[in-house]
């Protein structure tokens, strides 16, 4: 059975192809249309995935669609009514898009599979899933468990925000749900939101933010903002938000609360704005610690799956690795709404085809390193590289590998082009940027110089999965770098009263561990294991790093600058490449070096 | 090293370079604090650590330019907003239509000299691309800025001299691309100027020169006559685009108490473009009427129109550029294989 699974119309639109329960392609929208965060029909993506798994539409079984529009238009018009009169304006400027599309959803969907040209399709082929069963999906059925707990968090699916459950075989089983507007990744939009940062955007930078700060508003927010109960349930006082009846996420009364306005965005960010950071980090990760231990006591499983936008909080996940009561824990790379599309298409392919679950062995999952995007051959780059007037060379592997080792060792940065690309936020090797992790310069220069962004942010190491435990306090593989481990104590340097003294940005400055490029200021890490099994190059790429400077660790940071969607096809990094400070492009085995154009 | 001014001039840009009033055979090589000549030995020492190839001025120039020279050595133009980093400077001119589309034309590994590039930013954001960029000024106080920006950044690519536009010391045929974007019009004799820029292009290479427009500077001129009255709000700039208080005064000294401007139009650039060999390619805002309103990008091969159609396009610009300093850029091609 072929079951195409389709997420678009809110956010982060993608297509997912599912053949006789296997994953065989999944991508993002963005990255074909380079529109970030494109949230209509998802037509490249759609086709792609046909293309991938050489299907026609015709032989397509299901199209599967990750929620159910019906549901999600009551809740805007149950929220209107409960709220009434206050949110007219926003109520009134949302029904007619509303109205227009998501009701009438299905024959959308229709019209736009058929304008596709890839073959017939008939209306009764398209289901819809309700939203966080698709996330659940997501993370239960790729996983490499047979039984599981599940959590789902993220900021509203139809009308959950939060849902736990559990899932057995091919039966997963949602028993309690958190309606909106009580969710917390509201919560964490709304201070994202306050701090200056695009909502659905801009969480990456809080949590990027936050171990600068000191979590000086945590009791603030606890007695003000969010009640949570023993039984882990939690409300939030809407007198401070406003996304229930305005268009924006905080009220003048949360002004009040921390006692100014929202911060001006792209104006500089001072002390205060760490602060705040730390302290809604540290509230979600709480939160977040409580919800886990409650799903563990309620379904006694040792296993736990995560997904929704909130699993992408890889702090919280690392410390529910750390402190919380499961034994393993798996999360669905994709974890936002693009995820969802595969969630809907394996539900399909499980309760109506009767695919079995996944080889579920304990150890590897059914996602294929998520390289489950387009590939690109020699001569397709070739010919991108000849209409450029590129001057390049192609090379064998063992010269690649080495040459490349070597640029690395002496300071160069690398944009890193192979085979498929990844589906999910994180560029995994694939589609990266690549750095010597030693470096004490890097992290700014990459910044500054090839990402265009803020300085503070902080960039991850991809380290050999074999060599993980000797550089950061982390036994689990984590290959889709979704937790964030401390930097082993023997990694790190002394540092001085002085520097431990300084405050803010400041403590950029510090040099605090033999891999300073990817250790933020609180030593922590958000960690990518390599393994031979899913990213033969990459591996032997750091293998060849490693014995050159006896270090297994590079700095992986995603193709692309800031605000532009991931690199999808050779020409997008040829752009991305030239117009950046990256010193040598690396397409397949075609080699440029910027000195050389 | 990259701290030091001289070495940052990269081969590119040196090999284009020659003294001042010297011969198209002459070649520069570069110390620390200056220039020498290859053939003559002459030392061209640097000005307050700005590398300087100024040479002489013109006699008929010599009262305007003065007058222009020390009003920008006061006021620095367009100025940084606070301590702006590159990637902020990047982020802004990738979201500014103008220069993200200026970019994409000009494309990838080209060589351009910018003529009155002030405090350096559009030349900074042009090095992309791996691009060469000279941007030449005669405002020392702004080179200083737009160099500064440089060495805290350490870009390899742009490079900034004192130059004087009549006497420049700079090769013929040497660039793929120039630009003069509202500079020009702050000069004695704005066609001289322009004939001498076209003279460093080499055949097939692009210009772009930006002027005040006749028509849609009227507003501003009937402004400058109420602005100590009303203040610098009146001005749409200030009210909307800027943020620091002494970039805010830079503009409005720029704007409306600059010692020296003169206006131009459409026709008048398409006689110079006709005196110096340049074949017309498209003009920005576009001609109404015209293929330039469809253009693929700024460099497209476009029309120019019939002479009609131009005066109720820049008519129109009175409603338009008019609020933003109303430069109206044209673009052209130097004769000669590409």
């Amino acid at each position: 059975m072929n079951v195409l699974g389709i997420s678009a119309y809110y956010h982060d639109s993608a297509a997912a192809l599912v053949k006789d329960g296997e994953i065989v392609a999944a991508a993002q929208e963005e990255r074909f249309n380079r529109i970030k965060h494109y949230d209509q029909f998802p037509s490249q993506a759609a086709a792609y995935c046909l293309k991938e798994g050489g299907l026609a539409l015709d032989d397509i079984d299901y199209i599967g669609f990750y929620d159910k529009p019906l549901l999600t238009f009551n809740r805007l018009l149950e929220t209107y009514l409960a709220f009434a009169p206050r949110g007219l304006g926003s109520f009134v400027q949302a029904i007619p898009v509303w109205v227009k599309e998501k009701i009438f959803q299905k024959g959308l969907i229709l019209k736009e599979l058929k304008a596709l040209g890839l073959g017939a399709i008939e209306e009764k082929q398209i289901l819809f899933s309700h939203h966080h069963h698709s996330h659940a999906a997501s993370a239960f059925y790729p996983s490499p468990f047979d039984s599981a707990a599940i959590l789902v968090m993220d900021g509203v699916g139809e009308w959950a925000t939060t849902t736990l459950g559990e899932g057995n075989g091919s039966e997963i089983n949602l028993a309690k749900e958190i309606r909106f507007p009580h969710s917390l990744g509201m919560l964490y939009s709304a201070f994202t939101y306050y701090l200056g940062f695009a909502v659905n955007d801009g969480e990456y930078k809080v949590m990027g933010l936050a171990p600068y700060g000191e979590p000086k508003y945590t009791s603030l927010i606890y007695d003000n903002l969010i009640d949570v109960k023993d039984d882990f349930s939690f409300r939030l006082n809407m007198d401070y938000f406003n996304y229930c009846t305005g268009l924006t996420m905080t009220n003048t009364r949360f002004d009040a609360l921390f006692g100014a306005p929202r911060h001006a965005p792209e104006a500089p960010l001072g002390q205060r704005q760490m602060d705040l950071a730390a302290s809604i980090q540290t509230v979600t990760e709480e939160i977040v610690l409580k919800l886990v231990a409650a799903l563990h006591r309620d379904t006694g499983q040792k296993n736990l799956c995560l997904a929704g936008g909130v699993a992408l909080n890889c702090v919280a996940n690392g410390r529910i690795l750390r402190e919380g009561p499961f034994e393993n824990i798996w999360i669905q790379p994709a974890a936002g709404d693009a995820g969802a599309s595969v969630g809907v298409a394996l539900t399909i392919a499980r309760t109506l085809g009767h695919a079995e679950k996944n080889p579920a062995n304990g150890t590897s999952d059914a996602m294929k390193g998520t390289y489950l995007g387009p590939a690109y051959g020699g001569e397709e780059i070739r010919s991108v590289l000849v209409d450029h007037g590129a001057s390049y060379n192609e090379l064998n592997n063992n010269e690649l590998l080495s040459d490349i080792a070597g640029y690395l060792a002496g300071g160069k940065v690398i944009g890193w082009f192979q085979g498929r690309m990844e589906f999910g936020p994180r560029a995994l090797g694939n589609r990266s940027i690549l750095a010597d992790a030693r470096s004490e310069s890097l992290q700014r220069v990459l910044n500054l110089k090839i990402k265009y962004r803020e300085s503070f942010r902080p960039f991850a190491p991809a380290v050999l999965a074999g060599d993980a435990s000797q550089y950061f306090d982390l036994e689990e593989e984590s290959p889709y770098m979704l937790l964030v481990a401390p930097v082993e104590k023997s990694r790190r340097k002394t540092v001085s009263d002085a520097d431990n003294a300084r405050i803010g940005l400041d403590k950029l400055n510090v040099v605090r561990s033999e891999i300073p490029a990817v250790t933020h200021v609180d030593y922590s890490a958000r960690v990518q294991t390599v393994h031979e099994d899913t990213n033969p190059k990459l591996h032997s790429l750091i293998d060849a790093f490693k014995k050159l400077t006896d270090c297994p660790v590079l700095v992986n940071t995603s193709f692309n600058v800031r605000d532009e969607p991931i690199v999808c096809s050779p020409e997008d990094a040829y752009r991305c490449f030239m117009a950046t400070e990256m010193d040598v492009l690396v397409l397949e085995n075609f080699v440029l070096l910027k000195e050389d154009q | 090293m990259t701290g030091s001014p001289g070495a940052a001039i990269s081969k590119k840009i040196l090999r284009n370079l020659k003294a001042p009033s010297g011969s198209n055979d002459t070649s520069l090589d570069i110390f620390e604090d200056r220039f020498q000549c290859r053939e003559t030995g002459e030392d061209f020492g640097f000005v307050d650590s700005v590398p300087s190839l100024y040479g002489t001025l013109d006699a008929d120039g010599v009262d305007v330019t003065g007058r222009v020279k020390s009003f920008y050595e006061e006021n620095p133009f367009p100025n940084y907003e606070g301590l702006e980093e590159f990637g902020q400077l990047v982020q802004k001119g990738s979201q500014n239509p103008f220069s993200a589309d200026l970019l994409g034309a000009i494309g990838y590994n080209k060589t351009i000299l910018e003529c009155g590039c002030g405090t350096g930013q559009l030349s900074h954001f042009l090095q992309l691309n791996n691009n060469y960029v000279l941007g030449i000024d005669m405002s020392l106080s702004s080179l200083k800025l737009a160099e500064e920006h440089r060495q805290r950044n350490q870009l390899q690519r742009s490079a900034f001299i004192q130059m004087n536009i009549f006497d420049l010391a700079i090769k013929d045929n040497s660039f793929d691309v120039a630009i003069s974007h509202g500079v020009l019009h702050h000069t004695y004799d704005a066609k001289k100027a322009f004939g001498h820029i076209v003279q460093k292009l080499k055949p097939g290479g692009i210009i772009m020169v930006g002027l005040y427009n006749s028509y849609a500077r009227i507003p501003t001129w009937i402004r400058s006559k109420l602005i100590n009255l009303l203040g610098p709000k009146i001005d749409y700039v200030v009210r909307n685009r800027i943020v620091d208080e002494r970039k805010a005064e830079i503009w409005i000294k720029d704007q409306y108490f600059n010692p020296h401007e003169t206006w131009h139009s459409v026709d008048e650039v398409l006689g110079w473009f006709e005196e110096f060999g340049v074949a017309f390619r498209n003009c920005s805002p576009a001609i109404l009427g015209t293929s330039g309103e469809g253009a693929e990008n700024l460099f497209a091969k476009t029309e120019p129109g019939n002479s009609y159609q131009r005066a109720i396009t820049q008519m129109s610009w009175i409603g338009s550029i008019a609020r933003e300093g109303a430069l109206f850029d044209v673009i052209g091609e130097k004769a000669g294989p590409a």
